[in-house]
């Protein structure tokens, strides 16, 4: 009597065991096959949402002056150390309350909320310099200061000058340059980055998942489950009903 | 006596675990997939929060001078 509920037992755990078993095996296709696939598709079409609405990202960093740059600093931490100060100056400045990542400027600029023409006067007033936490200097965006720059240094590049003199040239008659073009230097790195991000993600490469599930989903490791020829599921589709007894094969066994 | 169970126990077990490795690799894949996901998509939420602050903004100003009308 003994003997015979001890066998029911263990044949009891070993269906148990081998409903696990198929259980896992289970869950591990139906991650490898069915999730993994869509969610790397669901990411692709992120992209694609991503690189249409770039114009909206690129007018926002224009007009408020600053950077949008959480996939830096994912990615690359390293830049995103240089790209992360947020430069805002502008009315965007009312918006960085919903952004706890990033720091707020000092109270003192709380006038840069005024739309941009009345700035232009107040530029002329004595610089609001606000220091971020990274010790970025903050600069408020003069349009006609950045025109004149602009032209100076298109002025410079017809008369064939080194860009050091340039440069130089620049700070002269701008004051505001060096911080102007720290900015424009950090646009084009993000946008270079973003370029490079969207180019790698566009030509979205199969994920390593995908690349070596094919060849190791279908193996079957255990000798238990030879005879099954390769069903995974075989516990679930040919349930045994407990009582019967089952020759399971090992593999000292012939 | 020698229980002849535990051989076909301890097997099921190794491929248990084995069956459980592999998953859990596929879970870390999937994971890092999700993390790149989040990363690419939070520029689009930043750029969400935009527009609605910004329609937030507009919505208090023109109410505030006066100027909010229905719309045609």
């Amino acid at each position: 009597m003994a003997e015979q509920s001890l066998e029911r037992l263990d044949q009891e755990i070993t269906l148990h065991l081998q409903q696990i078993d198929s259980n896992l095996s289970y869950c591990f296709n139906k991650i490898t096959q069915d999730v993994i696939p869509h969610v790397t598709k669901y990411g692709t079409v992120c992209d694609q949402v991503m690189d249409s609405s770039n114009w909206l990202k690129i007018m926002f960093q224009e007009a408020g002056n600053l950077q949008i740059d959480s996939v830096a600093a994912t990615e690359s931490p390293v830049a995103a150390s240089k790209y992360q100060p947020p430069a805002e100056t502008t009315d965007q400045s009312s918006l960085q309350t919903l952004f706890p990542g990033k720091p707020r400027l000092s109270p003192d600029t709380s006038s840069m909320m005024a739309p941009p023409i009345i700035l232009q006067k107040t530029s002329q007033t004595p610089e609001v310099t606000t220091t971020t936490t990274t010790g970025k200097v903050l600069q408020l965006p003069d349009s006609s200061d950045d025109e004149n720059e602009r032209e100076a240094s298109e002025k410079n590049r017809t008369l064939g000058q080194d860009p050091e003199q340039s440069g130089q040239a620049e700070q002269e008659t701008d004051p505001d340059g060096s911080t102007m073009q720290r900015q424009r230097r950090k646009r084009k790195l993000s946008l270079l980055l973003q370029q490079q991000f969207g180019s790698s993600s566009s030509s979205v490469a199969p994920s390593p998942a995908q690349l070596k599930r094919p060849t190791t989903s279908n193996f079957d490791s255990s000798p238990v489950r030879k005879d099954a020829s390769g069903q995974i599921e075989s516990t679930k589709h040919n349930p045994v009903e407990p009582g019967t007894v089952i020759y399971f094969p090992t593999r000292d066994e012939p | 006596m020698e229980n002849p169970y535990e051989q076909v126990h301890q097997s099921i077990l190794s491929r248990i675990v084995n069956n459980v490795e592999r998953l859990n690799e596929s879970v870390i894949t999937l994971n890092q997939e999700l993390q790149h996901i989040n990363a690419r998509n939070k520029n689009l939420q930043i750029m969400g929060q935009m527009c609605e602050n910004y329609h937030k903004s507009v919505q208090f100003n023109m109410s505030a001078t006066n100027n909010k009308r229905e719309p045609l």
